[in-house]
């Protein structure tokens, strides 16, 4: 059911367009990049499902959401830094494809579906505003304790960063959280889906 | 060899490299600790030590030396950590099992180590103890699990001697707490701590888990080395975690 939704979206599109929605550090346009997956289990979510088709535009990722670059399957996405595509010999010498100021949601809050984890229900709301997205909620948590704000505002810091991105899956054994956020990813997926312009 | 088995709630691998009847038992005796950890610790487990004590039928001082020493370790551990690990709950009961798991994996990994063993990683529900080298004769390679598709990983470490370990928000019902507010730790979406012992790596991902974002600069402080994944995909983690990168 999650695996069928996320599918939708197109796995790592929507993995890499929740990331960008999430994010909303104030001074600069994050910028999320995955590589085509390497699964480390079964491919389940593959890239290359089906995304919904939109309109050819070559925009560059300049807007955020799961639908953002819907790259056909093995296309590399591009890093959303590049300022400018790169011209194709057949591309018409057009001026420099709009930059959709504005993003692709309408302002607002909007609630997503209260999804069944296996500990508990998870439901989030995604605040739209500048039709960016520009808060979470957690309306409710497996714990029954309900967090707000999410702020990564503050996320100052000396440490060296990078933004995460699939890895070839060559390893011996895997680290990590046993129980992973789909029921959290399937919630934000119906609130910014009800977000669409 | 590999073998993985259900113990104390979570899925337990183990791989050696060799083969051969002596490793296997030598296997068997890691896992056959690991099922007497679960039964002398478990919350879960009525008969358990933790949970007569919690029932009020044994007194603390009374129970076993084994127990008396992780519950020692568990307070040690909390000064540690500015209170940040701690294992009393809001509902008046002690919960070690965020110490004992680090510390039975160690413990396995101990059981290998006394049968002669050299070459072996023991891990539990994400959380892992490594040492000498894998098959091909390199460093075990432990990725990093992508806290947004538990399909992916996102980086790759190489361990020749350590314990990696990971806390997240969802890995048991977002049972992390931020001990200094009482509610649920949400601003990461996962921490890796790297150290060279899992005892002290699960403790600190935990503690440097609720503590959010802050928690990546304090594990620096503290000798480990970690990554961290923020909500937005975004990554920190420390300069020496290079170390263990290709």
């Amino acid at each position: 059911m999650i695996k069928k939704i996320l599918a939708g979206l197109g796995a790592t599109a929507g993995i890499g367009g929740l990331a960008v929605v999430i994010a909303y550090k104030p001074h600069h346009v994050p910028v999320v990049t995955m590589k085509p997956a390497a699964s480390v289990g079964p491919a389940v979510a593959s890239p290359s499902v089906s995304a919904t088709p939109t309109p050819a535009s070559p925009t560059p990722a300049a807007s955020a959401g799961p639908q953002a670059t819907p790259t056909p399957a093995k296309q590399t996405p591009k890093p959303s830094s590049a300022p400018t595509p790169k011209p194709t010999a057949a591309a018409t010498p057009s001026p420099t494809p709009s930059p959709t100021p504005t993003g692709q949601y309408k302002d607002g809050s909007y609630s997503g579906s209260v999804v069944a984890s296996g500990y508990g229900n998870v439901q989030v709301q995604a605040v739209v505003s500048g039709g960016k997205i520009t808060g979470v909620n957690f309306l409710q948590m497996p714990s029954g304790s309900a967090q707000t704000n999410i702020n990564t505002a503050n996320c100052e810091s000396k440490l060296p960063g990078e933004t995460i991105q699939a890895q070839a899956a060559n390893v011996q054994t895997v680290t990590g959280a046993t129980q992973t956020s789909d029921a959290y990813i399937q919630s934000m997926t119906t609130a910014l889906q009800a977000a669409k312009s | 060899m590999k073998a993985t088995r259900q113990i104390m709630g979570m899925p337990i691998t183990i791989e050696v490299v060799g083969d051969g009847p002596d490793l296997e038992q030598a296997m068997n005796a890691a896992f056959d600790y690991l099922v007497w950890v679960d039964e002398t610790f478990s919350t879960y487990k009525a008969a358990s030590e933790i949970s007569r004590i919690n029932d009020g039928e044994l007194v603390e001082a009374h129970a076993s030396e084994t127990v008396r020493e992780v519950l020692a370790a568990c307070v040690e551990m909390r000064g540690r950590t500015d209170g940040y690990f701690d294992i009393h709950r809001q509902n008046g009961r002690i919960d070690p099992s965020g110490y004992v798991k680090g510390w039975a994996v160690r413990g396995a990994a101990d059981k290998l180590a006394e049968a002669g063993r050299r070459n072996y990683f023991v891990e539990a529900g994400g959380d892992l103890q490594a040492r000498g080298h894998n098959a091909e004769g390199g460093p075990w390679r432990v990725g990093i699990r992508n806290p947004f598709n538990k399909r992916e990983i996102v980086k790759v470490l190489g361990i020749t001697d350590g314990g990696v370990a990971t806390s997240g928000t969802y890995e048991r019902g977002d049972h992390i707490y931020n001990p200094h507010t009482g509610r649920a730790a949400t601003e990461l979406a996962s921490m890796t701590v790297v150290g060279p012992d899992i005892t002290v790596a699960d403790v600190f991902a935990t503690a440097a888990f609720a503590m959010g974002l802050k928690g990546a600069g304090w594990v620096a402080t503290q000798g480990l080395e970690c990554y961290a994944i923020a909500p937005d995909g975004s990554a920190t983690f420390t300069p020496g975690l290079r170390k263990y990168l290709d």
